[in-house]
């Protein structure tokens, strides 16, 4: 490993020696500009300029595993340990977006571009048409919970409606199922908000409407809030016990702030109803509907598992799941309604009793302040909808009218109206699942595994397309010298080259073989640098820019100019 | 806000059901008997005409699935004539179309007006006719005229003599035919310009029927007209509808070359106003021109079924799935590379598959075809048996293809009993 370098140009030049603050396991140059992005042992993910600038750093909180460019240069591939990939934007390192396909440590990841599709006339090709955004607006998000901020709650892409053309049956099967299930996860997280809203919101209310409970205990009533209400209403009487709620426990400022925030709430609950759940609910059932038509084509997507019957039912539950928000919403807004008439006559009658004047109040309506006595005061059934173990009681009527409907076509099980809203959605999510299992296990039984080939990162870059630049480190036999390494180019093409097939039985990693045409790599022939460090393995190349970036065993990071030494190449001895 | 007392039929109607006691329910028990359901029916306070407002506006999702893209004379019309109107061919999304009825007919019959009730019922029937066959429809549209005694009959009535007329092309009844579509200009004032849509659709009817006789220059004659007449009121979706039929009067009559140009400007039509389920029928007439033009043009029109089958097979109704399944299994019959011993279960599986729904939909005639068809491949496949079982259903078609019987209906004899 000795080479008389003196008499020779240095064939690299040394950009600069820097030290790094801890040890580099991953390095990448960016394709398209001068950014060097490192990942340390503490999986943080360094960017660097060129002049050693540092532009960001990120810490995924996770083992990095893997590390790849986008070939514009513009994302960075994440790949970690736990199985997710994650994309992140050079400028600033934003996560764009994560997908977690599997739990198992990305150890490789590469860019592949979407070749073009192959219009085979014989194969009768047919270009299928995602229509959905021929009729709707960009799909619904899923509603922010209140208090929350956060930038990454969803990862959803609307970039994922523009592919129009798929290459073949399973992959529209999946592009359908996987907008589905983002839309059921904003049906579920719209759920959850407003139910989490609604107690809140209920809790307030009751925890100010509990004292006149014990007032009307304190003063020895043989009565309840309601009938204390009502007779308030009435006009025969107003108990010392209203009069002390009213005037000194709630007073004006307590009404307006409970009416505040239970109808806010309620208004709060109708846009997610009317911008996330009910819009959601509507492309399912569009979604569904164009997949019920692919599952009819039995010749071509029987074979894949997509099954009418069980689309037929997934169907008929998205349907059901849009009556069930009419009726949702209806409760909500009557219930929404008649809690602010009720407030207002509430503070009516604090005017009343405090001897104000009340003539720019709100009017209320009597009628409807009785029936929120009887009610609504201490029951809830918007809260009964939001919950899953409730039984829904349907008048008579009704029930008549949904199995006269069967005869018309209507949803042959006559029960749903019984169920909750949020227990139909779980009816419908398993129905969904059902159907999309059936895929699923379909395919699976269908795949083989054929042949298994080892990927691992090789210990070197292509600098260019014609040359290898290897990293080497002398092995040295003393441990306290400081370690003695070199660089060297390889021309590509004077290595012999073999292919090797991967549809050969399996001994194709016939080592005897690939021995014979093994080359002895000669010093002197090749251009070789000495660094004065132990390297360690990344080696950071970069084809466009031509410079390569060496980490030394202590800490320090060398960038090397290849370009420079082009013209010299030719006159190796 | 709304009066005093106007929610108290709702609900104090139905006080008495829940409790003998007091009014106040502090007692035990009768608290349960409220649910959020009785907010939904009896206790609501949302005022009745905004509940009508909300409940037309699920009418008019229902409409627009199914005619999304008409020209904007239909919309401009009072909501009861775009509600009635429709171009059976045009269903833009089936699915949604229903469920969106079926909406409006769950929750909104208290606050509905009996008209608004009685079309979103006809629209139900319609979907039960294309999608379930006569029998059915029939069965609902009997229940529906019940229900809707007292209004003035005109959707239902309507209704009705749409699917007889639809039937008794299918049954290859055609003097019946002809005659429900008289009654059906009749239902149109004579005043010119007044019910447009209505005279469309009896002329559009009778072309039909005239083709079904298979009397094509009178059929396109007035094919022609109509037209003419769509032209100049701007009526788009007919406009491509009545395309469509002079191309298919062109394929029947023989002349394939003919029809292919009326085909095509269909299709552009539809394309250009968004007519997908229009745009696939036309696509699918187009390959059977195609077809019918040589063998050698099989895998042309293969290529055009197969591109319009995810929306035919979606959104049509029995009769197009069917007609798009005889027209595949031909396209493979006579493709030249395609030998029935390598693969016979393609054709087979789709003929069975057409005619099962043909059965349903009481269509003798293309029925027919495809047990013809049949016949022919357990022929070439030596399963002589099977043959014989598919002879026989073809002859029985065939049969009754020739002796239509429809005297001993009930439903007929109250039409012709009518004035």
């Amino acid at each position: 490993m000795e080479t008389d370098e003196t008499d020779r140009v240095l064939p690299f030049q040394l950009q600069f020696d820097k030290p790094v603050a801890s040890q580099v396991k991953i390095a990448e140059w960016n394709p398209e500009k001068d950014l060097l992005a490192m990942v340390t042992e503490e999986s943080k993910i360094l960017l660097h300029r060129f002049n050693w600038q540092r532009l960001w750093t990120i810490s995924p909180g996770r083992n990095i595993t893997s590390l790849c460019w986008r070939p514009d240069g513009k994302a960075i591939a994440v790949g970690l340990e736990d199985g997710t990939i994650s994309l992140h934007d050079v400028e600033n390192g934003k996560l764009l977006r994560s997908l977690k396909s599997h739990t198992v440590a990305v150890v490789c990841l590469n860019w592949e571009e979407e070749g073009q599709v192959i219009r085979d006339d014989s194969n009768n090709f047919s270009a299928y048409e995602d229509r959905t955004s021929h009729f709707f607006p960009p799909a619904p998000r899923v509603p922010r919970m209140p208090g929350v901020v956060s930038g990454d709650t969803s990862f959803m892409d609307d970039s994922e409606d523009s592919y129009r053309e798929l290459k073949n049956e399973l992959h529209q099967l999946a592009q359908q199922a996987s907008n589905i299930e983002d839309l059921t996860e904003v049906i579920r997280a719209s759920l959850s908000v407003m139910c989490k809203q609604w107690s809140d919101a209920m809790r307030t209310f009751h925890e100010k409407f509990n004292s006149l409970s014990t007032l009307i205990i304190d003063h020895a009533l043989d009565s309840s809030p309601q009938e204390e209400f009502l007779s308030l209403l009435g006009g025969a009487r107003t108990s010392p016990a209203v009069h002390q709620f009213l005037v000194n426990s709630l007073g004006e400022v307590g009404v307006k702030r409970v009416l505040k925030v239970v109808c806010g709430t309620a208004k709060e609950l109708q846009h997610i109803v009317l911008d996330h759940l009910q819009p959601a609910a509507e492309i399912i059932g569009f979604r569904m509907g164009e997949l019920r038509g692919l599952s009819r084509w039995r010749a071509r997507y029987h074979g894949i598992g997509l099954d009418e019957m069980l689309i037929n039912n997934a169907t008929e539950k998205s349907g059901m799941i849009l009556v069930q928000i009419e009726r949702f919403m209806r409760v909500l807004s009557s219930v929404e309604q008649q809690f602010s008439n009720f407030f207002n006559w509430l503070l009516k009658c604090i005017k009343l009793l405090m001897q104000e004047p009340s003539d720019q109040l709100l009017p209320y309506n009597s009628e409807l302040v009785v029936i929120f006595l009887k009610f609504l005061y201490d029951q809830d059934p918007v809260k009964q909808l939001l919950e899953v173990d409730h039984d829904i009681e349907v008048d008579l009527e009704t029930m008549q009218r949904v199995k006269e409907l069967v005869q018309f076509g209507g949803f042959s099980d006559c029960e749903y109206l019984q169920r909750t809203l949020a227990k139909e959605f779980q009816q419908m999510e398993d129905s969904f699942k059902e159907a999309f299992l059936m895929p699923f296990t379909t395919i699976s039984r269908k795949m083989l595994c054929e042949d298994l080939l080892p990927l691992f990162p090789l210990p070197s870059s292509p600098a260019s397309d014609s040359q290898i630049v290897l990293l080497l480190n002398g092995a040295s036999a003393s441990s306290e010298s400081s370690g003695d390494a070199c660089m060297m180019t390889v021309q590509a093409s004077e290595l012999p080259f073999i292919s090797i097939s991967r549809f050969t039985d399996l001994n194709l990693w016939n080592l005897h073989q690939l021995k014979d045409s093994a080359v002895r790599l000669e010093m002197e022939n090749e251009t070789v640098r000495n660094i004065p460090h132990s390297v360690i393995a990344p080696l950071a190349v970069s084809a466009s820019r031509g410079v390569a970036c060496v980490f030394a065993a202590r800490k320090r990071a060398l960038v090397y100019i290849l370009e420079e030494d082009e013209e010299e190449v030719p006159d190796t001895e | 806000m709304t009066t005093d007392g106007a929610f108290s039929t709702t609900w104090l109607n139905n006080l008495p059901k829940s409790m003998d006691s007091p009014l106040l329910p502090q007692e035990n028990g009768s608290r349960n008997n409220c649910d959020a359901h009785r907010f939904f029916t009896q206790l609501s306070s949302i005022p009745k005409s905004v509940l009508q407002l909300l409940g037309s506006s699920y009418i008019m999702r229902s409409t627009a699935w199914e005619i999304y893209g008409s020209s904007s004379d239909v919309l401009s019309s009072p909501l009861f004539d775009w509600v009635e109107m429709k171009p059976p061919m045009s269903n833009l999304h089936a699915p949604l179309a229903r469920i969106n009825s079926l909406v409006y007919a769950t929750c909104f019959a208290e606050a509905s007006s009996s008209s608004d009730a009685a079309s979103v019922h006809a629209k139900l029937i319609q979907h039960l006719a294309i999608f379930r066959g006569y029998k059915e429809a029939f069965a609902a549209l009997k229940v529906a005229e019940e229900k809707f005694l007292t209004l003035s009959k005109s959707v239902i009535l309507l209704l009705k003599l749409q699917l007889l007329h639809e039937r008794a092309l299918h049954r290859g009844n055609l003097k019946l035919a002809q005659q429900v579509c008289d009654e059906l200009g009749v239902l149109a004032s004579s005043v010119s310009g007044v019910d447009k849509d209505l005279k469309t659709e009896a002329s559009l009817r009778h072309a039909r029927t005239l083709l079904a006789a298979n009397q094509f220059s009178q059929a396109a004659a007035v094919a022609h007209s109509l037209f003419r007449m769509c032209y100049k009121f701007n009526m788009q979706v007919q406009n491509a509808t009545v395309l469509l039929l002079l191309a298919e009067i062109h394929k029947k009559s023989g002349n394939a070359v003919l029809g292919l140009p009326y085909a095509l400007a269909s299709l552009s039509f539809c394309q250009s106003f968004n007519l997908d389920l229009l745009k696939a029928s036309a696509t699918l007439t187009l390959a059977e021109l195609w077809l019918s033009l040589g063998s050698n043009h099989a895998k042309r029109a293969l290529t055009l079924i197969h591109g319009a089958l995810p929306m035919i097979l979606g959104h049509g109704g029995l009769e197009l799935r069917a007609r798009a399944q005889i027209a595949e299994a031909k396209c493979y019959l006579s493709d030249p590379s395609y030998s029935v011993f390598d693969d016979s279960e393609v054709v087979l599986d789709l003929l069975r598959q057409a005619s099962d729904e043909l059965q349903v939909l009481e269509y003798q005639e293309l029925a027919a075809e495809a047990y013809y068809l049949m016949a022919h491949v357990f022929d070439k496949l030596g399963q002589l048996e099977r043959r014989e079982e598919a002879a026989a259903s073809f002859k029985k078609h065939i049969m009754t293809l020739e002796n239509p019987q429809d005297e001993n209906d009930p439903l007929l004899n109250t039409l012709c009993r009518k004035p």
